[in-house]
């Protein structure tokens, strides 16, 4: 018997495996598939108010609201598709911030609600 | 979809070029291809490719190059065509061998019809239930693999050898200067940055795993192969004793107990030295074997460089590696005691061989001139030798070694020892060995104050798996053999053919449904990647928005893939500062508390000093755990809010 057989044998089920485990790889790496979503500020360390909303998910619009210790500012509506980012402008010159707290509330479709602020 | 079918097109031929293509041709410029059958050229090929490897990288980072993707490749090239050359010329010289010479050298030893089917499909029940378990464990999350991802991306990166160092937080709570560690070797890194080089893989992808599992199924070949040569009988070639009994080997550390520790679990879990020592250990024990039973130099050279290789990779495999050479040796002698001067002279003769010089030669060259290991430092080498400083170094109970083992192995490699010291369808160097091999790790796991070992017990016993699997095998088929031996042994058996039948059949019955038990209760039904994904993420923003001069903590207790956050900002391996296991910070008193502190208690003034001193200015934790203390200060911002992930800024 010829054994090269063996070594041929093994390494194509070793490759079929390996490319089985590859596919699973990227599925389980691609985030658009895991059905969440980031809010984050888009400069953290400034006193900037910009943030930006990253989707991942099945909801495509959120509700956004600024509060000033606890008092809305202004709000509105995004639409975001899955797998997009969206930057939100927040104009902070002719407000007095200083000792107080900005709170970015952003809520999907499914009340589901995230926070980030900044303390000034 | 063509992205990812050139990617996955260059990843293998990457593994190959790295990890079969220098060992080949080594192979056939030492003229070991004539004696070896074409599944052992496999094995040894891929084995002695991870050692090269470590060698011409080493030697190259310590040349005027830079280690690229081209000085990769032209090394190995160069390395080949050397090797290839080198076999010319022997061919050439060796023309005039007559036809009887050259039949002299044909291997012999190719396996039968039957037992390569045999092999096939105990090979691909192996590989399909560890896939089964890889599906939910390939994305890359688990803690080792991380650290060593590391030290692998910091070669690509830099183009450099790494220099193995971290910074720890001092007394006066200021980040020290970063100083020497031994807890990483060389050889653990170089093999997968030659592959991220050729193959530009991603780090945070399936290769690193896929590499291991290659390495893993390499292993349990070389199992195969070292236990076919074990228990072949010196005095009669054509007996299929060994075979048996290596196919036997096969199917107890092959489907059986595939997933439990040292096996899937390692491969998954990043535990590359390990898995590397699990490869070359037995590769050694086959190439010393052969050099002394069949008295050839080119063997002991062999085993020389395997040995030398492993004493690049890993030092805990190195450590128990010398322990069971000391043990064969006080075996052999135990049970050789009349011949061991004749013995004496015929290993003197093979030490003293051109080629075993020439290895013996390199290897001290590379050690003291060229890269001397990181772990053979005094201080290092004091944490491994001595009294055992903790519980878990005080030694295994013989239950918990029986666990480690696989209850039904356990059960048949401890009566397959004491057979070994009766046996007599083995060599005598085989027997040594063996019984070396086993006592030896049993007693470093059982007992290691006896032998002045300081290392966690659990790590050694994990290297029992593979002795005992070979002894236990041998028990196994030895009880058959009794039944199908119609010789006279037979008639010195009480016992009825029908009655051995079906013990062997309830033995049989016993360790599959152990195995497979075994296997079952190792299953993931869960993937931590949705989490990990999530940590990735936020480490990306973070690696955006801030810079060396930016200090981040991050928690090791709750958060998902928390060491590969480091990857994302090469900027040290203790950076981003790491929130341990909490038990650690009781443990040892003199251990820092800045880490536990600025996240357990950020407010008290002890974490605030901390804050001073270390300068911390971005806390990553979980935040279904870790918000509350940080949403009641004022000086704390959330900047950053997912799911699994919240980041806080520390505003001056």
């Amino acid at each position: 018997m010829n054994n090269k057989i063996i070594p041929i044998t093994i390494l194509g089920m070793l490759l079929i495996s390996f490319v089985f485990l590859s596919i699973v790889e990227i599925k389980q790496a691609d985030i658009n598939s895991k059905n969440i979503w980031v809010l984050y500020f888009s400069d953290p360390q400034s006193g900037s108010l910009d943030f930006s909303i990253e989707n991942h998910s099945q909801n495509k619009i959120f509700h956004w609201q600024i509060l000033l210790d606890k008092i809305i500012v202004t709000e509105g509506d995004s639409v975001i598709m899955l797998g997009d980012t969206k930057t939100i402008t927040v104009p902070t010159s002719n407000t007095d911030l200083s000792n107080k707290k900005i709170t970015i509330s952003v809520t999907d479709s499914n009340s589901n609600k995230k926070e980030v602020y900044k303390n000034f | 979809m063509l992205s990812f079918l050139s990617s996955q097109f260059l990843l293998y031929v990457s593994i190959g070029i790295a990890l079969f293509i220098p060992g080949y041709f080594l192979i056939f410029a030492t003229h070991l291809n004539k004696k070896l059958s074409s599944l052992e050229s496999l094995v040894v090929a891929f084995g002695s490719s991870v050692v090269i490897i470590d060698f011409l990288i080493i030697f190259l980072g310590r040349s005027p190059f830079s280690i690229t993707r081209v000085s990769v490749f032209a090394v190995i090239f160069l390395f080949s065509i050397v090797c290839y050359a080198v076999h010319f010329f022997r061919n050439k010289k060796n023309t005039g061998a007559t036809l009887v010479e050259i039949e002299a050298v044909k291997p012999s030893n190719e396996l039968p019809l039957k037992s390569t089917l045999l092999i096939l499909l105990l090979i691909f029940l192996t590989i399909f239930i560890k896939t089964i378990y890889f599906k939910d464990t390939i994305f890359p999350t688990t803690t080792d693999l991380g650290h060593h991802m590391y030290w692998t991306k910091i070669i690509t990166t830099t183009a450099n050898l790494p220099v193995y160092e971290k910074a720890d937080i001092g007394q006066d709570l200021t980040i020290e200067k970063p100083r020497p560690i031994a807890d990483f070797v060389i050889g653990e890194h170089l093999i997968f940055a030659a592959i991220a080089l050729l193959s530009g893989a991603e780090f945070i992808g399936p290769f690193p795993a896929l590499v291991l599992f290659l390495i893993q199924i390499m292993s349990l070949l070389a199992i195969f192969i070292l236990t076919r040569s074990l228990f072949s009988l010196p005095d009669n070639k054509a007996s299929r004793y060994g075979e048996v009994v290596a196919l036997m080997a096969l199917f107890l550390i092959g489907p059986l107990y595939a997933l439990a520790t040292p096996q899937a679990k390692f491969v998954s879990g990043g535990v590359i030295g390990n898995t590397i020592g699990n490869l070359l250990i037995p590769l050694a024990i086959f190439f010393f074997v052969r050099a002394f039973s069949e008295k050839k130099s080119v063997f002991l050279s062999w085993g020389l460089l395997i040995s030398l290789g492993l004493a690049y990779t890993h030092h805990l495999s190195t450590f128990v590696f010398i322990f069971v050479f000391l043990f064969t040796i006080i075996a052999f002698v135990a049970l050789n005691f009349k011949t061991i001067t004749v013995e004496m002279r015929g290993w003197i003769k093979l030490f003293t061989s051109p080629s075993v010089l020439t290895v013996l030669a390199l290897g001290i060259i590379f050690v003291f001139l060229i890269y001397t290991p990181t772990y053979l430092n005094s201080k290092a080498i004091d944490t491994a030798v001595g009294a055992p400083s903790k519980s878990t170094r005080t030694g295994l109970t013989l239950t918990q070694l029986k666990m480690t083992a696989g209850e039904a192995r356990f059960a048949f490699a401890v009566a397959g020892f004491f057979l070994l010291f009766f046996a007599r369808k083995i060599s005598r160097y085989s027997q040594a060995f063996m019984i070396g091999w086993i006592s030896s790790l049993a007693l470093m796991s059982l007992r290691p104050d006896w032998l002045f070992v300081d290392i966690p017990s659990n790590r050694i016993a994990s290297y029992v798996v593979f002795p005992f699997a070979i002894v236990a095998a041998c028990m196994i088929v030895h009880s058959f053999v009794l039944l199908k031996d119609k010789t006279d042994n037979m008639r010195k058996n009480y016992l009825g053919p029908a009655f051995v039948l079906i013990t062997f059949v309830s033995f049989m019955v016993f360790v599959s449904v152990n195995g497979f038990d075994d296997n079952a209760h190792a299953l993931n039904t869960d993937s931590s990647a949705s989490k990990a994904i999530q940590t990735y993420t936020a480490s990306r923003y973070l690696a955006q928005h801030s810079n060396s001069q930016d200090m981040i903590l991050k928690d090791h207790n709750y958060l998902s893939g928390d060491t590969w956050i480091k990857l994302f900002f090469m900027r040290g391996y203790s950076y981003p500062l790491s929130r341990g296991y909490f038990k650690r910070y009781e443990d040892s008193a003199s251990r820092e508390q800045c880490t536990n502190l600025m996240i357990s208690t950020p407010s008290s003034s002890n974490a605030g000093q901390c804050f001073a001193g270390t300068k911390t200015n971005f806390i990553m934790i979980n935040p279904k755990i870790d918000s509350g203390q940080f949403d009641k200060l004022k000086k704390f911002w959330q900047i950053y809010s997912s799911d699994e992930v919240g980041i806080y800024y520390k505003s001056s």
